[in-house]
C-alpha cells in the first residue's frame, strides 16, 4: 500500500491534459486505472507546507456588530505547518504563522498564531484542492501591547502535484482573531479582527 | 500516530510560553487601539526641540527634530512637510509673512540646501559656502521679520572652520553676499546668533562682535559692513534687538549677553545701535547669581502689551516691562510680565525660540528643549502645540 502511495504519474504536464485527466478522475473507472492516476497517501504519511503572500485587514468588528476600519496596511505572512495523513483524503496537524502589518503611524503588528489544523483534501489528478479549518492562539503584538488571542481560520486551495514529493499551489485564508478582554481592559474593548490572506505555497510529501 | 502526539505536546508547551509572554495591554484593547489610532504627527512635535519658526499669509512653519511642520494659521493640527527628499531640516524662517525659506540637509551634516517659496525652489549660494543656520532680521517692531540671513561656513586649512560669509535673503528669493572677514579682519570663528533692523542699519551678532551696515530691505542692498565698537568686550553675546515706536522706556536697543550670572553679564540697552559708550545695565548678574540663565533670545510682541521676552535655559520670560525696568530676581517669577500668565504650565526645559506671530492671534510662541512647541494664548496661559 505504502508503495502504492507514491506511485504517481504525470505523463503530460499541460493544463489542458490535466483538465481531461480530472474530468476522466471524476468518472467511474477501474481499479487499475485508479492506481496510476491517483496521488494516494496513507495513514503516517507526512505533508510540510511552506506559504509565503500578502495578508489584507479587512476590518475590526466589536462584540456589538459594530464594524471599523483596521487602519492597518496590507502586510504580509510566512507559515510553516506540519500535517499527518489519517488516510488518502484526510489530514492533522498544526503550524505556526507570523504576519506583520503597519498602522496608521506605521508601528507594526505582529501577529504570530500557533494553530491545530484539519484539512480534507479532494483530489482530482493531478491536482489537489485542500479545504481545512485551524483554530488556535494567536501571539499579538503592537507597540508596547501584546496579548494571546483565540484564532481560528478556514482554507480552500489548490494544488498542483508535479511530483510524488511536492506540490505547489495557492491557499485563500479567511483570518478571525477573537481579542477578548473581560476586566480591564473591560469588555467592550473587545474586537474580532477580520484578514483576508492569499499565500503561494508548497507541500512537501514524505 | 506518535509523531502527531509529539507535536502536539510541542504546540502546547509554545502555546504555553506565548501565554506567559503576553501581557496586558492597559486600558485599551489591542484591536480596538489600532482602529482608534490618530494620525500623530503632533506626537513628533511635541518631543521635538524648536529650533525656529515662520510663516506665510496662511500657515506657520514649524523646524524641529529634523523635521518640518505647518499647520494653517487659523486651525487645524500640525502636518510633516516634505520638500524634497531631504530628511533633515535645520531651520525654517520667513521674510514678513510672504517668503518662506527653509534649510535642510540629505543628513545631519551633509549637502544642506535652502529651499525658498511656495514652490521650494533651490537658492543658490554663489560662493560655494556650506549653509548652516536661517537667522531672521527682525524690525524695530521688535518681531516682524525684514529679511534673513544665511549663515555659512568654510574649511579653512583643512581643520579650522569659518564663518566668513553669510547671504541676506530678502522676500524675493533675491541674495547679497556679505563678507564679514572683511570688517572683522581675520577668519570669524563663530557663527551670525541674531540680527536686528533699526528702519535704516542692519546688525548682525556674534558671540563676540555686532556689525553693522546700511540695509535696504527692499532691494537687499546692504553697505559696508564695520564692526561697531563700544559694547563691553570680553563678553559672550546672544542676541540684539531693536524696539522703537513703543514708549520712551522701552524703546532703544538690546544687548544680550549669553550667561547672565557671570561676570560683567548682563542684558544692555542703548538708544543707538552704533554708539554703545555707555549702555544702560537693565540685568545685574548679581540679581541673577543663583539661577543658571542663559539668553537664547529677545523679541518684543507690540505696543499694546508693552514687555521684551527673553527667552532663557529656564523658560520665557518678560521681565522688562513698560512701566518699571525691573533687575532680574534671583528666581524669576513669570507673574511680573505686564499681564502675567500662568507659569506653572510652562516648560521648564531650555527655550530654544521665541517667536511673535505677524497676525498676533498667537502673539507668542516659545520652543523648547525635546518639549516642542508651546503659544501664549489670549487668556494669558501657555499650552503645547
Amino acid at each position: 500500500m505504502a508503495a502504492l502511495s507514491k506511485r504517481f504519474f504525470v505523463k503530460h504536464a499541460c493544463l489542458p491534459l490535466a483538465a481531461l485527466w480530472a474530468v476522466l478522475a471524476l468518472t467511474p473507472a477501474s481499479a487499475q486505472d485508479q492506481v496510476l492516476t491517483f496521488d494516494h497517501r496513507v495513514a503516517g504519511d507526512r505533508a510540510m507546507t511552506l506559504q509565503m503572500g500578502p495578508i489584507l485587514p479587512l476590518f475590526f468588528q466589536s462584540l456589538a456588530g459594530t464594524i471599523s476600519a483596521t487602519q492597518l496596511t496590507p502586510g504580509g505572512s510566512l507559515a510553516i505547518d506540519v500535517d499527518f495523513y489519517l488516510d488518502d483524503n484526510l489530514r492533522l496537524g498544526g503550524g505556526i504563522k507570523g504576519m506583520a502589518a503597519f498602522g496608521i503611524n506605521n508601528h507594526t503588528l505582529f501577529m504570530v498564531p500557533l494553530m491545530f489544523r484539519t484539512t480534507w483534501e479532494l483530489k482530482s489528478f493531478p491536482w489537489s484542492f485542500p479545504v481545512g479549518f485551524g483554530t488556535g492562539f494567536a501571539f499579538t503584538s503592537y507597540l508596547n501591547h501584546s496579548w494571546l488571542d483565540p484564532f481560528i481560520q478556514p482554507t480552500a486551495g489548490a494544488y498542483w502535484n508535479v511530483s510524488p514529493s511536492w506540490s505547489f499551489g495557492v491557499d485563500l485564508s479567511y483570518w478571525l482573531l477573537a481579542d477578548l478582554y473581560f476586566g480591564t481592559p473591560p469588555a467592550s474593548e473587545s474586537r474580532l479582527g477580520n484578514f483576508a490572506e492569499l499565500s503561494l505555497g508548497s507541500i512537501y510529501h514524505f | 500516530m506518535k509523531l502527531t502526539f509529539r507535536a502536539t505536546l510541542i504546540a502546547l508547551a509554545a502555546s504555553a510560553l506565548i501565554t506567559l509572554a503576553a501581557c496586558n495591554p492597559g486600558t485599551t484593547g489591542l484591536f480596538s487601539y489600532i482602529g482608534q489610532e490618530t494620525k500623530d504627527v503632533s506626537g513628533s512635535l511635541t518631543k521635538a526641540t524648536v529650533t525656529s519658526m515662520a510663516e506665510d499669509s496662511a500657515n506657520y512653519y514649524v523646524a524641529g527634530g529634523g523635521k518640518l511642520f505647518s499647520r494653517t494659521i487659523a486651525a487645524g493640527t500640525w502636518e510633516k512637510v516634505t520638500i524634497t527628499n531631504q530628511n533633515w531640516y535645520r531651520a525654517v524662517r520667513s521674510v514678513g509673512n510672504t517668503s518662506v525659506y527653509a534649510l535642510a540637509a540629505t543628513a545631519i551634516d551633509t549637502d544642506p540646501v535652502v529651499f525658498y517659496g511656495a514652490s521650494w525652489a533651490p537658492v543658490t549660494l554663489s560662493g560655494g559656502e556650506v549653509p548652516e543656520d536661517l537667522v531672521p532680521v527682525v524690525g524695530s517692531d521688535g518681531h516682524s521679520v525684514v529679511a534673513v540671513v544665511v549663515v555659512t561656513k568654510t574649511t579653512v586649512q583643512t581643520t579650522k572652520t569659518a564663518f566668513n560669509t553669510v547671504y541676506v535673503l530678502g522676500d524675493s528669493g533675491a541674495a547679497t553676499r556679505v563678507d564679514l572677514g572683511a570688517a572683522f579682519g581675520a577668519d570669524v570663528g563663530t557663527k551670525v546668533l541674531s540680527a536686528a533692523y533699526d528702519g535704516t542699519n542692519m546688525y548682525l551678532l556674534n558671540d563676540t562682535a555686532l556689525f553693522t551696515a546700511s540695509f535696504n530691505p527692499a532691494s537687499v542692498a546692504v553697505g559696508s559692513l564695520t564692526q561697531v565698537t563700544g559694547p563691553p568686550a570680553g563678553l559672550d553675546y546672544a542676541a540684539i534687538l531693536s524696539v522703537s515706536g513703543s514708549t520712551a522706556t522701552l524703546d532703544g536697543f538690546y544687548l544680550a549677553t549669553k550667561k547672565l550670572n557671570s561676570a560683567g553679564s548682563s542684558i544692555y540697552r542703548s538708544t543707538s545701535g552704533t554708539s554703545w559708550g555707555s549702555p544702560t545695565t537693565l540685568v545685574t548678574n548679581a540679581k541673577a547669581s543663583s539661577v543658571a540663565i542663559e539668553v537664547t533670545s529677545m523679541v518684543f510682541p507690540a505696543a499694546s502689551a508693552p514687555c521684551v521676552y527673553v527667552g532663557t535655559e529656564s523658560a520665557g520670560y518678560g521681565e522688562l516691562t513698560a512701566t518699571a525696568i525691573s533687575p532680574w530676581a534671583a528666581t524669576p517669577v513669570a507673574t511680573t510680565i505686564t499681564g502675567g500668565y500662568d507659569a506653572t504650565a510652562l516648560p521648564t526645559s531650555y527655550v530654544t525660540l521665541l517667536y511673535v506671530a505677524a497676525n498676533g492671534t498667537n502673539p507668542v510662541f516659545l520652543g523648547a528643549d525635546t518639549l516642542g512647541l508651546w503659544a501664549h494664548s489670549a487668556d494669558n496661559k501657555w499650552s503645547q502645540e
